[in-house]
């Protein structure tokens, strides 16, 4: 084995996708008042909608910690040569310092880790992930996979769609979305995230017209290579979504996954997310 | 011919004088133009917009210090396009305009260029119209124009003899509307904006004939106070006034001339409106010296009435009440939007959403393109998009268009739920026409209702109504008679079809107590339980609800 991938549990990455391309996952945590879980191992995502749904209190989420990276890197590098350790923007989290922190003592050793800095989260992250770990099982050496890694950055398009501005005004985290709140009439405010910021794209009324308005926007790229639809509790919306893009473009390999605490805790439950992944 | 008399040529002075005579004569019948409009809804205004529409024209032509007909005409043409109100307005802008361009620089003007201005008016109007109906104002003016052109063909070079024939033929055009528009002949009358033309043709021909015209008895004071409030209200909201006080005055008499009267108070200050007869005048303007008005006022008669309010007071109290609702910081805008609503709440809903600017007015009252150009030109961005939210203002938001340097498109919302799914569409990081065209697909995915009641009984679309009835309009058509605005809204609702709709929005207006409103929403929650419903103060005049589907 060349080189291994690992990522951490803010991808968002499905279990079977992770099992086949034998990426491994570092889990952050998520924390409720005192109660510490590490996601996805710790709590699952129906525990912690619910928790979020009916408790008082707002989550936050902590990064893994040198420790636990050193724990994911060391079995791995009995196995591979080298790793690339792709993670959440580190604008968002400590993710990426402490995985840097992990690979530079390990580097003392004579371990060769590349740590990246996706400046994406979730389904963002996924296809970068994804993309890296194609080309390292394909036999790619460590500058392919950065190539990878570099083009797949570039092509990704995000659009998330809330069901209630509510978890986005108790985070504070909203950056320009901040023009969406105060509005005097129930709206479903679409974001498009780009270059790691949240901006305010749209809003409509129903969210049958804000599906309509998503799946104009994903039909209107000329060139997808790959789709991922993203939802906290409502997988049903997903999967009628998934069923309606195949119809239009039966070729591209559309994917669901759940969105764990990272994007739960902001968006809150009924998030829709759609990840558009460009061609070259 | 009736007439000895022989006009060749007229000077700017007696232009002025003549469109001031024809203007007194549309007040004067302005109810009676008022009366026509087809929809029994509490907006029958044509008469009003025309007649206020040729009250800007007036203003400007006071203030114009030359005498030739080019210079008296250019600045009646500013006016009437400034001042334009409604779709009716727009076109006597449009004919006014056509004459000015005609008669050009020329110190007279003779009756070969006033025809020519009356065909290229026509011509223009036509164009102004997206879809150009006959049997309305349109053809009158047509028509009219025609005739014109027939008389001057056959020889004629008198201008009365001319205008005479333009009012024969309008008249004529006038009593075949009916058979032209089906709709007009059911509510068994004639077009209103059509009327109000042969009025200010007929009150020119009139003045020139010398025919006593008693314009000074028009207009009785209770007719005039419906609108009165209305439209001085308007002048408050949509006016940021130069002057201090805003001063009303109701002056009784013998003989007393509203044409003087209003000249005077023009001098004193702006935002004026006058008008009364020769025993009743009523004023209202702003001022920095409202004591001069008053002496005016005791000099040519006595003070019934008297009322100052310092304007910028309330101005402050205003701002200051509404400074303090703002939660959202204000963000630089690539793109302003200006909505037209009538009602505080609504224009809190629209400012919530993010509309820039919001013109006061609506279907009980149209702003004039001043009033549109005024709010685009104090937006912060460059590109500007107006949402008229009624059918009869979009043509006067269009003529705005040229006005400006900015930017500005009109997306044609014809109610108050298509400019809101439109404002919602906008998208500050795409380009002008991409949220325009964006904006145009919301807009036409909404269905709205509104409910008022008949301020007459008539019958339109096979729907009959009885006055003080409540009536229902789906989308612009007048759907169902009903007796109270509660079981309006509800048939309303059952009979809409509306595909993949899933939100019903209650706007409801000034005169609905929220009580009533919420348990109109409980009951269409139980009626219809595959929709969301949501309540929401809107504050509109005269309208119980206005209701979006969508």
């Amino acid at each position: 084995m060349a080189v291994r991938i690992v990522t951490d549990s803010t991808a968002d990455l499905p279990l079977s996708f992770a099992h086949a391309l034998g990426i491994s996952v570092v889990p952050l945590s998520v924390i409720f008042g005192e109660e510490v879980f590490r996601e996805g191992v710790e709590i699952s995502h129906d525990l912690f909608y619910d928790k979020l749904v009916n408790g008082k209190v707002l989550p936050t989420t902590s990064a893994p910690s040198v420790g636990d990276f050193l724990e994911v890197y060391e079995p791995l590098l009995k196995e591979a040569d080298e790793i690339v350790s792709i993670h959440i923007s580190s604008k968002l989290s400590a993710t990426y310092n402490n995985a840097c922190q992990a690979a530079q003592v390990l580097a003392d050793r004579g371990a060769r880790i590349k740590v990246v800095d996706s400046e994406v989260v979730s389904l963002g992250l996924a296809f970068v992930t994804l993309a890296a770990a194609r080309v390292a099982r394909e036999g790619g050496d460590i500058d392919r996979v950065r190539a990878a890694v570099d083009s797949t950055i570039q092509r990704i398009r995000i659009y998330i769609l809330l069901d209630t501005l509510e978890y986005v005004r108790r985070g504070g985290r909203i950056g320009r979305a901040r023009a969406f709140l105060g509005a005097m009439l129930r709206v479903k405010p679409m974001l498009a995230v780009r270059d790691g910021e949240v901006h305010p794209h749209e809003r409509v009324r129903t969210k049958a017209h804000a599906l309509d308005r998503l799946f104009q926007i994903a039909t209107s790229y000329p060139n997808i290579r790959e789709v991922a639809i993203g939802y906290s509790t409502n997988p049903q919306d997903a999967h009628d979504f998934q069923q309606r893009l195949a119809e239009v473009m039966p070729h591209v390999n559309i994917w669901t996954a759940r969105f764990g605490p990272v994007i739960g805790t902001h968006g809150g439950p009924g998030v829709l997310g759609l990840g558009l992944l460009e061609g070259e | 011919m009736a007439t000895r008399v022989s006009v060749q040529s007229l000077s700017g002075s007696e232009l002025r004088e003549m469109f001031a005579v024809a203007s007194a004569w549309l007040e004067k019948h302005a109810d009676s133009v008022n009366a026509i409009n087809v929809f029994p809804v509490p907006d029958g205004d044509t008469g009003t917009n025309m007649y206020l529409t040729m009250r800007s024209v007036m203003e400007e032509a006071q203030r114009c210090p030359e005498e030739g007909a080019g210079a008296i005409m250019a600045a009646m043409s500013r006016g009437a396009l400034m001042g334009a109100r409604g779709n009716s307005g727009v076109i006597v802008s449009q004919i006014i305009r056509g004459i000015a361009r005609a008669v050009g620089e020329a110190e007279g003007i003779d009756v070969g260029t006033w025809i020519r201005g009356m065909e290229e008016g026509a011509a223009a109007a036509y164009k102004a119209v997206t879809k150009p109906a006959e049997g309305t104002i349109l053809t009158v003016m047509r028509e009219a124009a025609e005739a014109g052109r027939q008389a001057l063909d056959s020889g004629a070079r008198d201008i009365v003899g001319v205008l005479e024939a333009t009012v024969e033929a309008a008249a004529e055009s006038l009593e075949r509307t009916p058979t032209l528009l089906p709709v007009l002949a059911e509510a068994g009358v004639v077009d209103a904006g059509g009327k109000g033309l042969l009025v200010l043709l007929d009150g020119m021909t009139r003045h020139l004939k010398g025919e006593p015209m008693e314009v000074a008895v028009g207009a009785p004071e209770g007719q005039v106070g419906q609108e009165w409030l209305a439209v001085t209200s308007q002048l408050h909201e949509q006016e940021e006034s130069l002057y201090g006080y805003c001063t009303e005055l109701l002056i009784g008499g013998r003989e007393l001339a509203p044409d003087s009267v209003r000249n005077r108070m023009l001098e004193l200050g702006d935002s004026v409106l006058v008008v009364g007869d020769e025993r009743l005048v009523r004023v209202h303007l702003h001022t920095d010296d409202p004591g001069a008005a008053l002496s005016y006022g005791t000099g040519v008669g006595s003070l019934l009435q008297v009322r100052v309010d310092n304007i910028r007071e309330q101005a402050d109290r205003f701002l200051e009440r509404h400074e303090a609702r703002v939660t959202v910081e204000a963000q630089p805008e690539a793109i302003s939007t200006v909505a037209v609503a009538a009602g505080e709440g609504m224009a809190t809903v629209f400012r919530s959403v993010g509309c820039t600017r919001v013109v006061s007015g609506g279907p009980t009252m149209n702003p004039s393109t001043r009033d549109v150009l005024d709010a685009v030109e104090a937006c912060s961005a460059d590109d500007v998009i107006v949402l008229p939210n009624d059918k009869n203002i979009i043509m006067a938001a269009q003529q705005a268009v040229e006005l400006t340097q900015k930017r500005l498109r009109v997306v044609e919302t014809r109610s108050i739920p298509q400019g809101i799914a439109a404002l919602l569409a906008l998208n500050q990081d795409h380009e002008l026409e991409a949220n325009v065209a964006a904006m145009e697909e919301a807009r036409s995915g909404v269905q709205a209702v509104e409910v008022c009641r008949a301020v007459r009984s008539t019958s339109v679309g096979g729907v009959k109504v009885r006055e003080g009835q409540i009536i229902a309009i789906v989308d612009d058509e007048l759907k169902l008679a009903a007796e109270t605005a509660e079981e309006g809204v509800q048939r309303a609702l059952e009979g809409i079809e509306a595909e993949g709709a899933s939100l019903i929005t209650l706007y409801y207006g000034a005169d609905t107590r929220q009580g009533q409103a919420e348990s109109l929403g409980d009951r269409i929650r139980e009626a219809f339980p595959q929709y969301d419903v949501e309540v929401v103060y809107g504050g509109q005049p005269h309208y119980n609800y206005i209701v979006s589907v969508e």
